[in-house]
């Protein structure tokens, strides 16, 4: 689990919240730092105030886009995007800041000040944007007004336009001589300098064979030629070393100038990160809109401390809305009442089960993060753990590890991982998670106990039903395919609805050339409804003859699950899974929409 | 002006004991440098923007020179940083930008559009014929021809550009995009149908002279982006520039060669 983060990383891989938050794209290093820390807050409070900031923003955008100022949007973004990261500490005294740092914060300076002045009044309060500090305005006052770029500049100090100027004239001297010895050198020995510290001569000049004052210093190239340089002429070695002087003269003036900057800095240093931590509000409140605002979006509700009821209507997952949209596959949003603490999702296979626990901690996870949530209802508990406990988290989620404090994901089919079978994982992933929803917890569940027999999964099940329902604060959902598990007072059933047996059956005598995962996504139908004892029957067999299964071999194995129930029901048997059960046991990834259910 | 990394890195300083090669800049000139050399530069810097990354000398700023001086030259290693510093200066005012980098970061600089390089050679008698051989196939790489992705016919062109492409599971029978590296290995694998070849740009491919004479004796060779070559800049070292101008008659092109500017004695127009 990250530090601050309510929510572990095997629920946020399961729910797919960190793909959808790939497209949230801060443009400060501020910004960027609290998209990467991915807090998943518990405190209402806090939520709100995020909620409270986001909504800001879209009406300050409002605002601007009826008085047609679009453009001033995109000014504030392009000054967000020029903002650099401040140097820490802003330092003082014997080790002041550097030019490069003084740079920085004059950059932000600069920029920073475009943006406020961008901002209205409304927009300046609520994102309590402070004046820029007196002692940076100060540090960099003598600069030219506006500028980002960093300098030690003649008006910061008055001995620098006179050292300045004689260094001027000291380079417009040395030019002179320089062109002056290299003409002299040029009449006397025909080679011609022009400007270049070194030639390459075939020969060496006649000057040099025994000359007593040379004018070169030479060393051999190769046999033929030398690399000669011309040694300074009368004047010049002077004029070097007077300007050496000068430069140094010259350095230890501007250190003193940024030493005096960088204290009057760090005078504003506390002032300066509150002006950091309105650029942090600005830029995650116009990023934050930018993705989960605006139709289609809706401001979460919490319910005061005690509520427990969880209702979801038009909630979307929207990653996997995205994938059934390119796919061509019909999406459908999920309408969800829990007012109960436990709950059980029956469901057939590919109904859409997973989805729906998918969807939920997708919800309110991107909720409790601050955001507002693809749904057009979103009424919830602050959950101070979310986690999850199931199939460890597919490379299509993201990329994020299921690894977590709480054991993470479950794997396949019982391998064993760190001595541990996929029971294994999945028992010690729930002990903690037991353990770390004391306080309260939204736990989803996806097919617990798959890989153990029915009878003792359903017991364990039940079990773990009624502790839930007994806990204060938790909101625990299991999705799964047993249908043994006993009834207990405060939990719920529901089931979804799965397939429509009336259209499949009508489908099924069509030659369709459908593609049979767009075919099967047309006759689910992913709804919860209330489930009853009775169960719905298995849509397994027809699923798989909807998938291209040989209809013979369909066909018999419908008639061999039809004469197991018949045998189960007068008692003469005790088929696993066939006890009014949903189908076939285990989850297989479906390929509607891609989705598990 | 603007490096592709550190010449030598550390351990060339540490061989030169400590000093840099510097470079003069006037006036109003651009350059790229670490932090480290910004202060004792005396060109009174003033510090346009940092760029990405840094090294074992600070981090690495963009000035521009208020005074004339001696600078070290210090710039980004990767392609994007690379990108970065170039389209920043371009910001600040720049019109013509010096990339000075080891032959190894052409692959840089051919990213970059509107981009021509010059190779600085020195040349002496005992590596006459593997420098000609090296010359005669970076001219002949230089000079391949700029595919035209409308209709897969080849054509010259005299810019460098860079144009949209299909990916290399876009094949068809006679045309094959490669991406990558084209080596003898994938020439090998080329199915006899193949006639048209192309690769990102020259320097992607990496054949001796042979295979290369070969594959295009067979097939055609094009780039999908191509970067303007200006020539090569030749220092001599123990040879005549008669003798040198003899050996790359007929591999190179003689416009192609230039000698080097600190040279005495009228290069190789003399000859």
């Amino acid at each position: 689990m990250r530090p601050e983060s309510a929510a572990t990383d095997a629920a946020r891989a399961f729910s797919r919240v960190d793909d959808f938050l790939a497209a949230w794209r801060p443009l400060t290093p501020w910004g960027r730092d609290e998209k990467e820390a991915g807090r998943v807050l518990d405190d209402l409070a806090a939520i709100d105030a995020v909620l409270d900031l986001t909504e800001a923003w879209a009406d300050f955008a409002s605002r601007l886009r009826a008085g047609s100022d679009d453009a001033a949007l995109d000014r504030v973004a392009f000054h967000l995007g020029r903002l650099p990261r401040l140097p820490e500490p802003i330092r003082r005294g014997d080790s002041p800041l550097d030019a490069v740092e003084l740079f920085a914060v004059r950059k932000f300076a600069s920029n920073y000040k475009r943006i406020s002045a961008l901002l209205d009044g409304e927009a300046r309060r609520a994102f309590d944007f402070p004046e820029m500090p007196r002692g940076v305005e100060a540090a960099f006052a003598p600069l030219e007004e506006g500028g980002e770029s960093f300098g030690v500049s003649d008006a910061c100090d008055p001995r620098l336009p006179e050292l300045r100027r004689r260094l001027g004239e000291i380079d417009a001297r040395a030019n002179r001589v320089r062109k002056s010895e290299e003409e002299r050198v040029l009449r006397a020995t025909g080679i011609d300098f022009a400007g270049r510290d070194f030639v390459v001569s075939p020969e060496l000049p006649p000057l040099e064979k025994g000359e007593a004052d040379p004018l070169f210093d030479a060393e051999p190239w190769d046999g033929h030629s030398h690399v000669l340089r011309r040694r300074p002429g009368p004047g010049e070695m002077e004029l070097g070393d007077e300007r050496a002087v000068l430069l140094e003269e010259e350095r230890l003036v501007e250190a003193e100038v940024i030493a005096a900057m960088s204290n009057s800095i760090a005078d504003s240093a506390d002032a300066l990160a509150s002006c950091v931590a309105a650029i942090a509000r600005l830029d995650t409140s116009r990023s934050r809109s930018l993705i989960a605002f605006g139709p289609g979006f809706s401001r979460p509700r919490f319910a005061p401390n005690g509520g427990e009821r969880l209702s979801i209507d038009c909630g979307r997952l929207v990653p996997l809305e995205a994938e059934c949209g390119l796919a061509g596959l019909k999406y459908c949003p999920l309408r969800l009442e829990l007012p109960e603490r436990a709950v059980l999702i029956f469901g057939s296979n590919m109904g859409g089960k997973t989805v729906v626990l998918e969807t939920a901690l997708f919800l309110q996870i991107l909720a409790q993060s601050g955001f507002h949530v693809p749904a057009s209802t979103f009424e919830a508990p602050v959950f101070p753990f979310i986690h999850f406990v199931g199939e460890a988290a597919s490379p299509r989620r993201s990329g994020k590890s299921a690894a977590s404090p709480v054991g993470g994901g479950t794997g396949r089919g019982g391998s064993a991982e760190g001595g541990l079978s996929g029971f294994g994982r999945e028992i010690a992933s729930l002990v903690e998670a037991m353990r770390l929803s004391t306080e309260g917890g939204l736990l989803a569940f996806d097919e617990f106990a798959r890989t153990t027999s029915s009878g003792e999964a359903e017991a364990l099940l039940s079990a773990l039903l009624a502790t839930f329902a007994a806990r204060p604060g938790v909101k625990a959902v299991f999705a799964t395919h047993f249908r043994g598990v006993a009834r207990a007072p405060g939990t719920r059933r529901l089931r979804m609805r799965g397939l429509d047996r009336e259209a499949a059956k009508r489908a099924q005598g069509r030659e369709e050339r459908m593609d049979p995962v767009a075919r099967l996504n047309s006759l689910m139908r992913y709804e919860l409804v209330e489930d009853s004892d009775e169960g719905s029957g298995s849509d397994a067999l027809v699923v798989a003859g909807l998938l291209g299964l040989d209809p013979k071999i369909v066909e018999e194995a419908s008639r061999i699950y039809s004469s197991a129930l018949r045998r189960a029901d007068d008692g003469s048997a005790d088929v696993a899974g066939t006890r009014g059960g949903d189908g076939d046991r285990g989850p297989e990834d479906s390929p509607i929409g891609g989705k598990n259910s | 002006m603007l490096g592709i990394g550190f010449e030598g890195e550390a351990k060339e300083l540490e061989s030169r004991g400590g000093r840099t090669t510097r470079l003069r800049v006037e006036s109003g000139e651009l350059f790229a440098s670490a932090t480290a050399w910004l202060g004792g530069t005396g060109t009174c810097p003033e510090i346009l923007g940092l760029l990405s990354g840094s090294g074992a000398f600070g981090r690495l700023a963009l000035a521009r020179a208020r005074r004339s001086g001696e600078v070290v030259l210090v710039g980004p290693e990767s392609n994007g940083a690379t990108a970065e510093a170039i389209a920043t200066m371009r910001e600040e005012g720049a019109t013509s930008i010096l990339v000075d980098g080891a032959f190894g970061r052409l692959t840089q600089v051919a990213a970059l559009p509107g981009a021509r390089f010059f190779a600085a050679m020195i040349v002496d008698r005992a590596g006459l014929a593997t420098a000609v051989a090296s010359m005669r196939r970076l001219a002949t790489l230089a000079a391949l021809p700029l595919a035209d992705s409308r209709s897969s016919a080849a054509s010259m062109k005299d810019v460098a550009s860079i144009r949209p492409f299909p990916a290399a599971s876009d094949r068809t029978d006679e045309v094959c995009h490669i991406d990558g590296a084209l080596t003898a290995g994938r020439v090998a694998s080329l199915s006899e149908r193949v006639e048209l070849v192309t690769v990102e740009d020259f320097t992607k491919i990496f054949l001796e002279e042979a295979a290369l004479r070969a594959l295009r004796a067979r097939r055609r060779l094009c780039v999908r982006r191509s970067v303007e070559f200006g020539g090569f800049v030749v220092a001599l070292r123990g040879l005549g520039a008669r003798e040198f101008l003899e050996a790359t008659e007929g591999a190179v092109d003689r416009g192609l060669l230039f000698p080097s500017p600190y040279e005495e004695g009228g290069g190789f127009d003399a000859a």
